[in-house]
Order: C-alpha cells, then sequence, then structure tokens
C-alpha cells in the first residue's frame, strides 16, 4: 500500500489534548461570553440560516463566516465598539473587528489587508437595520437593508477607548494575572472619569465563594451607561502557555509607558519601539497587531501629546494606541 | 460562584441534544453552547495541535469557541455534528500562521518521527523506527504542499473527516475536496521519493503494512 494519504493517516503527529488547566481557562473565556450574551437577551438575535448558499466562499482569505449571511447588532452605530467590514455587499465573507479610531473606514481599511489579502479598495460605511456598522467597497451598493451613514459620522471614541481598557482587565494591561471585581471598580471608575463619561455606573455581579480565586470580566453597556464587572473563574494556564508572555509583554508596556513612577511620555516612533521590544522580549513578534486611535486634530508627530496603550488578547494580542495631552499622561500616570 | 450564567441551563441543556439542537437552542439560551464545548473542545484542540504545536494549541482553541460561539446564528442547522465546522474555523485561524505550520512539519522531520502515534502496541520498535524513515520524507513533503490542498490532507489523513464534512469545514464544493486529494497525492508521492533519505526506507513501512 503506497498511497500517501494512508501512510500519513497511520503517522499522525502525537497530540495528548490539552491540559485541565487549559480546558478551565477556555471555557472561562467562553462562559464570560455566554454570561454576557445571557445579558443581552433583549437584544434581536441573528437570523438563523436554513440553507446553505450556493455561491461560491472565496478560500484562503480570512477568518471569518463561511458563506454565510451576518447580522451586525447594535441599537445606535455612534456608542457601538465594533463594526463589520466585507468585500462584497451580500457579506458573504465577512471580518467584525473590534473598533479602533472611531472612524469605520479608517478601522476597515487598516484591517482589509491582513483580513482579505488585497489592499483595500475606495469603501463605503452603511449602518445595517440593526444599528450595526457595516464597511464594503464603495459603489458596489448597499448591504440589504442598510442605509449609508452620513460623511464624518464617528463613533462616540470615549466608549471605543474604555472598551479597550476594560475589555481584558482581567487579563489585560497592568494585570498581571486579574483583579477581582472589588478591585476592578476602582479601576472602572478611573476610567470612567479619565475618559469624561460622567452619568455611567459600575454594576457589580456574581459573589465569591470563600477560597475560589476570581477574575472579574467587564462588559460595556452603553445604552443603559453603565459598566458591568462579573466574577468569573480565574484562568490557570500551563507554565507554556502564551498567557505568560501576553501578561509579560502588557506589564512591560505598562511600566514602560502607562502609569507607575518608570512611565514615561513617549511620542509615536519611541513608543513603537517600546512594544517591538517588548513583543521581541517576550518571543510575541508574530502576534502582536498594533492599532493607533489619535483624534483628527493632533499633530502629525504627536507633538505636546503622549502615547498611550491598552492590550487586549484574543488570539492575538491587540495594542491600541490612543493619544493623551502630557497633563492627562501625568495625571493618569500616578493615580 | 453565583453567576447568572446558570440560570435556565437545564431546561436548554440535554445530553440527547444533537450539537445543531444546542446551537440552535443557544439562540435563545446563550448557555447551551456550552455543550458543544464540551463536546469538542478536546478535539479541537488535539487537530490544532498537530498542525501548529501544543503551545499556539492552547490560544487557538479558546479562540475557535469565541469565534463559533458569536458566529452560532451562521450554524447550517442540518448538520447534526458540529465538529467539521469547529475545524473549519480552527483551520481559517491555522491560515493566519502558515509560516509556524511549515517550521513545524520540517521540525518533526528533523526528530524523525518521535511525535508520532503508533496505532498497534505490537511490533512497536519496528513502528518506531518505520516511522522515523517515513517522517524524513512526509514532514518536508506535507510542507510543500499547497496551503489549501493540505487543509484537505490533514482533514482527511489526521482528523478522520469524510470528505463531505471537509467540504461542509472548508465551505467548498465536494468535487474540489476530491481534487484537492488527487493533486495532493500525486505532489506527496513524488515528494517523498524525490531524495532518498538516510537511515530508512518508505518501502520497509510498506512491507510491514503489507504484512
Amino acid at each position: 500500500m503506497n498511497d500517501p494519504i494512508d501512510i500519513l493517516s497511520r503517522h499522525r503527529p502525537a497530540a495528548p489534548g490539552p491540559d485541565p488547566l487549559v480546558v478551565e481557562a477556555a471555557r472561562g473565556e467562553l462562559l464570560g461570553l455566554i454570561e454576557a450574551a445571557g445579558a443581552e437577551r433583549h437584544a434581536p438575535t441573528p437570523k438563523r440560516r436554513t440553507r446553505r448558499r450556493l455561491v461560491p466562499v472565496v478560500i484562503g482569505v480570512l477568518v471569518a463566516t463561511t458563506g454565510a449571511a451576518y447580522q451586525v447588532f447594535h441599537s445606535d452605530p455612534e456608542t457601538s465598539t465594533s463594526l463589520a467590514c466585507s468585500p462584497t455587499p451580500d457579506l458573504d465573507d465577512i471580518a467584525v473587528i473590534p473598533s479602533a479610531s472611531g472612524d469605520p473606514l479608517v478601522d476597515c481599511r487598516a484591517a482589509w489587508l491582513d483580513t482579505f489579502g488585497v489592499p483595500a479598495p475606495e469603501l463605503s460605511a452603511y449602518v445595517n437595520d440593526k444599528g450595526g456598522i457595516v464597511v464594503v467597497p464603495a459603489g458596489s451598493g448597499a448591504p440589504a437593508g442598510a442605509t449609508p451613514l452620513p460623511d464624518g459620522f464617528r463613533q462616540d471614541a470615549a466608549i471605543v477607548q474604555l472598551t479597550h481598557e476594560l475589555g481584558d482587565m482581567w487579563r489585560g494591561i497592568g494585570e498581571a494575572a486579574c483583579r477581582d471585581v472589588e478591585g476592578s471598580e476602582t479601576i472602572a471608575r478611573r476610567q470612567l472619569a479619565r475618559l469624561g463619561l460622567a452619568g455611567w455606573e459600575v454594576v457589580m455581579r456574581g459573589a465569591k465563594p470563600d477560597g475560589v480565586r476570581e477574575c472579574a470580566l467587564a462588559r460595556i453597556d452603553p445604552d443603559r451607561r453603565r459598566v458591568v464587572l462579573s466574577s468569573m473563574p480565574a484562568p490557570h494556564p500551563p507554565p507554556s502557555s502564551p498567557f505568560h508572555r501576553f501578561v509579560a509583554f502588557s506589564r512591560t508596556l505598562s511600566e514602560a509607558m502607562v502609569e507607575g513612577p518608570d512611565a514615561r511620555c513617549l511620542g509615536d516612533g519611541e513608543a513603537h519601539e517600546v512594544i517591538r521590544q517588548a513583543a521581541a522580549s517576550a518571543q510575541l513578534e508574530d502576534m502582536i497587531i498594533v492599532r493607533a486611535s489619535y483624534p483628527e486634530d493632533r499633530a502629525p508627530d504627536g507633538k505636546g501629546t503622549c502615547v498611550r496603550a491598552a492590550v487586549n488578547v484574543g488570539g492575538s494580542g491587540f495594542v491600541y494606541l490612543e493619544s493623551v495631552t502630557v497633563e492627562a499622561f501625568e495625571q493618569h500616570r500616578l493615580a | 460562584m453565583n453567576l447568572t450564567v446558570g440560570a435556565g441551563m437545564s431546561e436548554v441543556m440535554s445530553s440527547d441534544q444533537t450539537d445543531a439542537e444546542a446551537i440552535a437552542g443557544s439562540l435563545d439560551h446563550p448557555e447551551a453552547f456550552a455543550l458543544v464545548f464540551e463536546a469538542h473542545f478536546a478535539a479541537v484542540h488535539r487537530y490544532l495541535e498537530r498542525r501548529v504545536g501544543r503551545e499556539s494549541a492552547d490560544n487557538l482553541a479558546a479562540e475557535v469557541f469565541r469565534i463559533a460561539f458569536q458566529r452560532r446564528g451562521t450554524y447550517v442547522p442540518d448538520h447534526p455534528n458540529a465538529r467539521p465546522w469547529l475545524f473549519g474555523i480552527a483551520t481559517n485561524l491555522v491560515m493566519k500562521d502558515r509560516r509556524r505550520e511549515r517550521r513545524r512539519l520540517r521540525a518533526m522531520a528533523r526528530i524523525e518521527g518521535r511525535t508520532t502515534e503508533t496505532g498497534d502496541p505490537l511490533g512497536r520498535i519496528e513502528e518506531v523506527m518505520d516511522a522515523r524513515g517515513v517522517w524524513l520524507r512526509l514532514g518536508p513533503a506535507l510542507a510543500a504542499l499547497d496551503d489549501r490542498d493540505r487543509d484537505v490532507v490533514v482533514l482527511v489523513a489526521w482528523e478522520g473527516l469524510s470528505y463531505e464534512a471537509v467540504a461542509s469545514a472548508l465551505a467548498i464544493p465536494l468535487g474540489t475536496v476530491r481534487s484537492r486529494l488527487h493533486r495532493a497525492r500525486r505532489q506527496l508521492r513524488a515528494l517523498m521519493h524525490a531524495e532518498k533519505p538516510e537511515p530508512l526506507t518508505l518501502e520497509r513501512q510498506e512491507r510491514g503494512d503489507a504484512s
């Protein structure tokens, strides 16, 4: 028998399966999503697809749905913190990405090449009938049920930044591992104040049974103007897990450019160099994606401002760069 | 742990449910998706581990289920078993790190098959020796395949998916699965016989199989 497929099937690489601690961490992450989704059951549910579409799907393009119609839901596009980019208005291939700059066209353009494998064409932004933002090539027509967003439309930058800061609080920048719900409340209130989100409240859910270590998972609820902190099991990844390298990477960035006595006000070039060195040191060079969300009126060289970073981890490590005044940087650094 | 996630779980989670039913139920009761996680996480992790190594698999497997949960509304309900769908998502994640996979395949050739499974405990030493010879050729040959052809090959050969399941996983027509396998077979044969690596020969492995 000399069928190479048969030979391969008899010599497949050993794979003992996940360490129980990896399963626990993954389960905890999924439960966080489930909990957040459960809290939003009042929102419209995705439309079920009953038949596979017969339209050929471009293979090798992206991490996205496979030939599926996709609905992006949000009640108000201005307070949404993600958006969908698609090379076709029928949304056969689609990538849902976190917002960075608040400008949907800028954010999709930045992600286009990595996601679809080709340079971004000229783009147009729409809002669908559920309030979700969808960006497709200009001139290709509007996605079904969508209407054009007005020129100059921007998502609320403060809410986008709040999402970056708190989205991965349980393992994000400055948090060596995780923080309990009560400790996280302080951080959440500090961020709300820093971003000028007056009138927002912080709601805590979940209780910590005796002896159980917990982490807080933050969910941003712009419709109700609140941050919901839920208690989740603490992750226990094995020593070989990339988790630890992401934590080291986040800690390095935090200490160098965000808060604490050694944090410095960095310009654009210095910030990117710090990120590059931190990624190299943590052996994460291939896993870090940097997105900037600078205000439009910022000086081209960032003069008079400091670059601030937030890290979110989800497969890759996303570093979101924000530009703040020197005064705001100093105030937060020493808080 | 007093989480709202537990509310209503018992009424929507049943071991008799198919994946399709659990996923459909999770649209209204998100906690039902936990069934899919429990049923397939280990298999998805092993698939990723074979392709990109244990360390990356630890990270990517969780990502597969995060993506799957977010896209559960797109699941085709006439597929009762969600594993091909999950493997498809995992394959898309591997797609982002092709270089790592190719490095890993070549490295596996260098360590001469010590990391491969041997199914039959009898004649184990001989099998290991054969595996060393086979992997000297298999690793580079597999690494040299077109990425999309390799996706099909490993889903069939390593994960035991049917052609139909591969077509579903990769969202390609059945005929495309067959043509990619045909092309991969031809190339693998050519590549595996292109050079004669030193210690052991493929023919020895083949003789052992025939006996």
